[in-house]
């Protein structure tokens, strides 16, 4: 069984990605916007219903370590004329393994009030300003698209190797080798983990490989 | 255009560091090179170290062979993002006539911080491990030896010397302490006429008609959901 305490870079985000600024100006008619820094600052500070901050963020469940028991058995038998061939069976499962996921998913989409403009997109957290009747008259976004970690994925793997393998006097070997595999579970753990709509609740992942190796 | 290199295809600056993609797109110009998989930036220097103090302690007892040992391993890295400007542009005829469509301004993590009270230069982040094993190797025959044992590994969570961090929670929209209120919605600040609402239900995906306040004032902040 391997035990890890799960990928750096996936750690340190809330410390070394989260606290700066970060501002998307949609510019309309030309160039000639500032982008500078103490503009931008302000801009943030100045304006906390509708800054679209894009902090990364963890879900409190996100737990380490990952798990990963694996295990083979193997057989191999001689052809002669310096020839062996082997058949190997590899499995292992993964758990708790690292996710992904939106922290705040776009929940409704309206028609805009001016049928002209673009569609007023809803996000979880997003703020709805409505006139006297209740109808919606405009959105304001605190928040960005938020990616969000944790972990308690799975992973299920089984595969069949084939090897042939001849040894030559001189000390030279050549080897052939095949591999079926099947891979299923919701993540493939870190830094190979999709960005899902729902990552503790998704089954994403079925992917049958076959890998000719020959040296 | 004289003195700017334009970089159509861009490139990883440092694919060493894990978690980094393979592909940036288009990231120049602007001078700007991919740091990870969602942003662009200057530069993201890492200046990690780490220290090992490890030992372990072997005894002979009859046709056993005893060995504990342990390992207290400290983990520093100082870390910086330095951000830039990243200006995108429709198509060749936009962009030859100066016209982005969307200007993304990234700032540097060790620029005075809006989230943590003005805080500046480096993040230190630190982690530590602490390892503890036992095994004995059983000579049971000549022809049979057992090898068992145990081994119990902590990690502590990754954090930041000075508690520099912006901590979001996904499950209420707020920005926990430690950082600063600065983030948080107060509808107070708010045009009396607009009436709003925030939603926070994964489930219901309706509007949920006009928000309901109530509490202090303190809690009448954006996900501060009153439901």
């Amino acid at each position: 069984m391997f035990v890890g305490p799960g990928q750096t870079e996936d750690q340190v985000q809330t410390i070394a990605d989260s606290d700066r600024v970060s501002v998307t100006l949609f510019v309309r008619g030309g160039a000639g916007v500032s982008a500078g820094s103490q503009r931008r600052d302000r801009d943030v500070i100045n304006n906390p219903n509708n800054r679209s901050y894009q902090p990364r963020a963890y879900r409190n469940e996100y737990t380490i370590p990952e798990r990963v028991w694996q295990y083979t058995t193997s057989i191999q038998q001689d052809l002669g004329g310096r020839m062996a061939v082997t058949a190997a069976y590899v499995g292992a499962q993964g758990r708790n393994l690292f996710l992904r996921s939106i922290a705040n998913p776009i929940v409704n989409v309206v028609t805009n009030p001016n049928p002209a403009n673009a569609a007023l997109v809803i996000r979880q957290f997003s703020i709805v300003q409505r006139d006297a009747t209740g109808s919606i008259i405009g959105v304001q976004n605190p928040y960005a698209e938020i990616d969000t970690k944790t972990s308690g994925g799975h992973d299920n793997y089984n595969a069949l190797q084939l090897g042939l393998s001849r040894r030559s006097t001189n000390g030279l070997s050549v080897n052939a080798q095949y591999t079926l595999s099947r891979s299923f579970g919701n993540t493939s753990g870190s830094n190979e983990a999709l960005t899902v709509g729902n990552a503790a609740q998704t089954l994403t992942g079925l992917r049958l490989r076959h890998r000719l190796q020959r040296l | 255009l004289s003195a700017a290199i334009i970089n159509l295809t861009g490139s990883v600056a440092n694919n060493g560091i894990a978690g980094q993609g393979s592909s940036s797109g288009i990231t120049v110009p602007g001078g700007l090179v991919r740091s990870n998989s969602a942003q662009n930036g200057r530069a993201q220097p890492y200046d990690p170290y780490t220290l090992s103090f490890i030992d372990s302690l072997g005894s002979l007892r009859g046709n056993h062979y005893i060995k504990v040992g342990g390992e207290v391993r400290l983990i520093r890295m100082a870390t910086d993002r330095l951000g830039g400007t990243t200006y995108s542009f429709q198509n060749l005829n936009a962009f030859l006539a100066n016209s982005p469509s969307t200007i993304q301004f990234l700032g540097d993590e060790s620029a005075p911080s809006v989230f943590n009270n003005g805080a500046t230069g480096e993040r230190h982040i630190r982690q530590e491990y602490y390892i503890a094993y036992a095994q004995d190797e059983f000579h049971v025959s000549p022809k049979l030896t057992l090898n068992y044992g145990v081994r119990y590994d902590y990690y502590t969570p990754i954090r930041e010397a000075n508690n520099l961090q912006v901590k979001f929670n996904v499950d209420t929209g707020l920005i926990d302490p430690n950082t600063t209120a600065g983030l948080q919605v107060d509808e107070d600040q708010l045009p009396a006429a607009i009436r709003h609402d925030v939603f926070c239900d994964r489930e219901d995906h309706h509007p949920r008609g006009l928000r309901h306040v109530r509490g202090s004032r303190a809690d009448r902040r954006s996900g501060a959901d009153d439901r």
